[in-house]
């Protein structure tokens, strides 16, 4: 439906901007009449539909687009609403059932089961990765106690939402502040998941809700039309039926879609390539994880997936969307599931159910394992995955990245994904039922305040306004190298040189850094040039002293200082000392005056202040942007002092790597252990690899040596903040077991070999004995004995 | 949980039996050798004074000198310390073993599975060495045919004590037999996890019997008559 259509007469008269906004009762009543139909329809069809008849196939969906307001969308019209996946699928599919399912429902769809990977709010400015659930997990916030609303959650993770849930908030959830008018809501994204195109694009999604165009993106994601203008930059009393801004075609540019008309028929019908079941790359939009330090090609894929199996195969579900996930004692956090039949051991060992039904083993060709060898106690207390799942144990836990938590699978030209949160694996937990499970784990971080003896993490704005440039080290230098950019004739690309590191200001505004293997001059950061991999000088070597040899450098001094003092919050005017001579603009015109001091061999570039030359970069920013080069690490222990003392009261600290940071009495930073800092982990259950790289192939020193990867590993606390203060635990502790018995028991295995022959030596002698006994009790029953004596 | 209640039935059973037949030998003792079938009260009232004294520190110590007195006699020199090995690797192995697998739904792990290990091949080297030295005593048949007791089997009552005790050597060898390659089988890369299960079974099964036949054994051996 047009959105212009449904102004009245009067209104496209007087070409009045907002109709609906002058009719609200009208608007309402439409509305009120659209709903109860689509209810009706729903109602009275969905028993029907639901119920399967026993085709195997799917039905073709060429069906007609309806908006949200359940009107038909006609592509032809001039800026139609998108497409309201309630309504279009509403005719067959019970969108109030499937909004109950797991991915829509959040904590509606029960206690949460089994904790799985949390919302990761990460702030890379200040440091802050603080695990969000409104489940009741171990080490999870829950959103409200953050402060952070339905808006909110939105915003910052619906990139990876399916719709639905806090992205579908009712009236009564709207809190002031948000802006749902403008955004309109992410229904359930039914097509995220069911479209079995190759345009079903993430990344438009991704993209549509950073612009807030909430209610565009699932229309735009699908590739059902192409989507313009940003909701963000919209005034909050914006409505969709307001339409285009005749005042702004460039930056406040209203969203609308101009829907790809191929895709439609004669009758408006369109096209839409629906998968029963969807492709595996649906998940993995939101679902992947991979070592940070594996290259694509390297990746193997899951067992199951190598197979042909879909990961719907086993994570399935009936039209409520209840999603089995497949872990054992699902079947207990949720009786209507029958998540029993699909866990690893249902199908490759089959079994009864708690419902008393047998389990046929073999489930789509699953193989029955052997595990001949591995004594019986292993597969009471250890779960499947132990053995079979993620990467093997190493000495130090492998760092993973995931799509919703390092914000993976979302391309363009802004880079979306982010190093933090540094997220290990596997790291072997106990669950509930006291098995040992290998699990992925990730060190909150974020700044805080104490209450009580209890931490609760500041929101990044209140310590962002606090710190000030603290957080913001290559500020200084951005400011030069953007400056540079605009001097003229440089031929090359401003560098900042510290140490062996180059810097180049990169596309966000921030600095990458690269090794530096140009001339080296004292300890000073250097400001130079690359052209072609080679660097430069900014400025070339000259005697200051010679006018006839110093008309070119001085000309070149000249551009620089003119590009410097325009550098956008420049804490002055800029001044270049050449072996013992200032330069520097007077009234536009360089200005050379000899200085009395030693001359530097080197050219000194700064702000001129007090009378003296300052660095561009004084040495806190100098040294933090040193200790930060190369790293993912974004704060040093320097500026978590520095940012304590700003936000001023003593009972501020800040939490990294498994640790609480504090100032003492001293005003120096203090580490202790708290609670706030552990840990939060979600069990792992794929990838799976094959049989030949499980462990135990190659028998029981697999895990039980003294050099085991699987006791005596160990898991570092990672966390934003480059420190040598982190917490270590061993894989045995966070076992729950004791490591030197451990290391004991490992060592029994070296002289296991000589036992076991030890063992099969005495078994032969007792059975042979045991065989002559037999053999003269049977000659004495038989009385063969006595006949011959 | 079968093997919970098997166990618990049988060491009652077999305490009961063993009681039973003991109180039987006490009162006919006590009569001039004619056998009484007491009343169940008078029984009771018997196994509780039996059972007080086993409290007291002078039965222990009579115990214990019928024990090294028996053990003297049958393992003379260096071999009673085979006797020692096998008496001490049998004494923590069931202790260990039952204990766990009667109250400890896991099952065994950390410093008392090490210790069941270790127990459990010095157990393996005790047995093979009481066959080899004590299995021909056992074998001959040349039991003390005259001790004919109705307290030696309540089944076979003319078995003597000899015999039963000679039979239950054997049983015991079989059992232990059964134990080592079982123990020996599931460390080996050859048996299937329903192998292993079922490995594990028999081991338990077969430490119960011994555990049964070493009770009876030693209520034959160590603890004396009545005094007549």
């Amino acid at each position: 439906m047009n959105m212009f259509s449904r102004r009245c007469g009067s209104c496209r008269r007087s070409g009045a901007g907002a109709p609906d906004r002058r009719h609200p009762r009208l608007r309402l009543a439409v509305q009120l009449v659209a709903s109860l139909l689509a209810i009706t329809l729903t109602a009275s069809s969905s028993s029907d539909t639901q119920k399967w008849a026993g085709s195997r196939i799917s039905p073709v969906h060429q069906i007609p687009l309806k908006d949200e307001l359940n009107q038909p969308i006609v592509p032809t019209e001039s800026n139609p609403l998108p497409f309201s996946a309630r309504y279009t699928c509403a005719p067959c599919h019970h969108y109030d059932v499937i909004k109950k399912g797991l991915h829509f429902a959040g904590p509606a769809s029960g206690a949460g089961g089994r904790p799985g990977e949390p919302w990761i709010w990460l702030d890379e400015r200040t440091g802050t990765q603080i695990p969000v659930s409104a489940h009741p997990w171990k080490g999870v916030w829950d959103p409200a106690r953050l402060g952070l609303s339905d808006w909110d959650l939105t915003l910052l993770f619906g990139r990876h939402m399916p719709g639905g849930g806090a992205a579908e908030p009712s009236d009564k959830d709207m809190t002031p502040g948000s802006r749902w008018g403008v955004s309109g809501k992410i229904e359930i994204n039914c097509l995220g998941c069911h479209n079995a195109s190759r345009r079903q694009n993430p990344s438009e999604w991704a993209k549509q809700v950073l612009r807030e165009n909430f209610r565009w993106a699932a229309t735009a994601a699908a590739g059902l039309g192409e989507v313009g203008g940003i909701s963000s930059r919209l005034r909050p009393t914006w409505d969709v039926f307001d339409g285009p801004n005749p005042d702004d075609s460039e930056w406040a540019v209203a969203p609308s879609v101009k829907y790809d008309r191929t895709l439609f028929d004669s009758k408006h019908r369109a096209f839409l390539d629906i998968a029963y079941k969807p492709d595996d790359a649906r998940c993995l939009a939101c679902h992947s994880t991979a070592p940070v330090a594996q290259r694509k090609f390297e990746a193997e894929d899951d067992v199951h997936s190598a197979a042909g199996i879909k990961c719907v195969s086993c994570h399935r579900h009936d039209v409520s969307h209840a999603m089995v996930r497949g872990y054992e004692g699902e079947a207990a956090d949720d009786p209507a599931l029958l998540s029993e039949d699909f866990t690893c051991k249902a199908c490759h060992l089959g079994g009864v159910s708690s419902k008393g039904e047998k389990i046929p083993a073999g489930r789509l060709g699953a193989p029955y394992p052997l595990h001949k060898g591995i004594p019986a106690a292993h597969f009471d207390r250890l779960a499947c995955t132990v053995c079979h799942s993620g990467p093997a144990p190493a000495k130090e836990t492998t760092r993973v990245r995931t799509s919703r938590a390092n914000r993976l699978g979302i391309f363009g030209v802004a880079d979306w994904a982010t190093p933090l949160p540094a997220i290990q694996e596997p790291v072997y937990l106990r669950d509930k039922n006291n098995r040992l499970t290998p699990n992925r784990m990730m060190w909150p971080a974020f700044w805080g305040e104490t209450k009580d003896g209890k931490v609760s993490p500041l929101a990044p704005d209140k310590v962002l306004t606090a710190a000030g440039d603290i957080l913001f080290p290559e500020k200084a230098a951005t400011r030069v190298l953007a400056a540079l950019l605009n001097v003229a004739d440089l031929e090359g690309t401003p560098i900042l040189v510290i140490g062996e590191t180059a810097f180049e200001m990169n596309v966000d505004g921030g600095l990458t850094a690269s090794p530096y293997d140009g001339e080296k001059i004292g300890g000073e950061p250097i400001w130079a040039v690359r052209k072609d991999g080679k660097f430069s000088a900014l400025l070339p070597t000259f005697d200051p002293a010679n006018a006839e040899t110093s008309a070119d450098p001085e000309a070149r001094i000249q551009k620089i200082l003119e590009a410097l003092n325009a550098a956008e919050g420049a804490p002055g005017k800029a001044g270049i000392q050449v072996k013992g001579y200032l330069y520097r603009l007077v009234d536009n015109a360089l200005d050379k005056s000899e200085k009395k001091e030693a001359a530097d061999a080197a050219p000194r570039f700064g702000w001129l202040k007090d009378g003296g030359l300052m660095p561009f970069i004084p040495e806190p920013e100098r040294k933090a942007i040193s200790a930060l080069a190369g790293s993912d690490q974004t704060l040093t222990e320097d500026q978590v002092s520095g940012v304590l003392k700003a936000l001023g009261r003593a009972d501020h600290v800040y939490v990294s790597g498994g640790v609480l940071f504090r100032l003492n009495d001293k005003g120096a930073l203090a580490a202790e252990t708290n609670a706030a800092a552990d840990p939060v982990a979600w069990p792992l259950a794929h990838q799976v690899r094959p049989a030949r790289q499980a462990l135990g192939v190659n028998g029981c020193t697999d895990c039980h040596s003294p050099t085991s990867n699987f006791f005596f590993g160990r898991v570092r606390g990672a966390g934003p903040l480059k420190t040598e203060t982190v917490t270590t635990r061993s894989a045995s502790s966070t076992m729950g077991l004791v490591k030197p018995y451990q290391l004991l028991f490992g060592l029994t295995f070296t002289a296991r070999p000589a036992f076991k022959m030890f063992l099969a030596a005495a078994a032969a002698l007792i059975g042979a004995l045991l065989l002559i006994a037999g053999l003269v009790a049977l000659g004495r029953f038989a009385g063969l004995i006595e006949k011959r004596s | 949980m079968l093997f919970i209640v098997i166990t618990a039935a049988t060491l009652l059973g077999v305490i009961f039996i063993r009681t039973r037949l003991r109180y039987a030998e006490a009162s006919a003792a006590g009569t001039n050798g004619t056998e009484t079938t007491a009343p169940p009260l008078t029984y009771g009232r018997w196994l509780s004074a039996r059972v007080k004294a086993l409290a007291a520190r002078d039965t222990w110590k009579k115990a214990w000198k019928a024990l090294v007195a028996w053990a003297t006699a049958h393992y003379p020199g260096w071999t009673k310390w085979i006797f020692a090995a096998f008496g001490a690797s049998l004494a923590y192995l069931a202790a260990s073993g039952i204990f766990y697998a009667v109250f400890i739904p896991r099952g065994m792990s950390g410093f008392p599975l090490l210790g069941h290990m270790a127990f459990g091949g010095l157990f393996a080297a005790a047995l093979a060495g009481l066959l080899l030295w004590r299995g021909r005593a056992y074998a001959s048949g040349r039991g003390s045919a005259g001790s004919v007791s109705g307290s030696a089997c309540p089944v076979f009552r003319n078995l003597s004590k000899d015999t039963l005790r000679a039979a239950l050597f054997w049983a015991i060898a079989a059992c232990g037999f059964v134990l080592i390659t079982t123990a020996l089988g599931s460390m080996l890369p050859l048996f299937a996890f329903d192998a292993q299960r079922t490995l594990i079974g028999i081991h338990r099964y077969a430490a119960l019997g011994i555990v049964l036949g070493a009770i009876v054994f030693a209520d034959l051996t160590f603890i004396p008559p009545p005094k007549t």
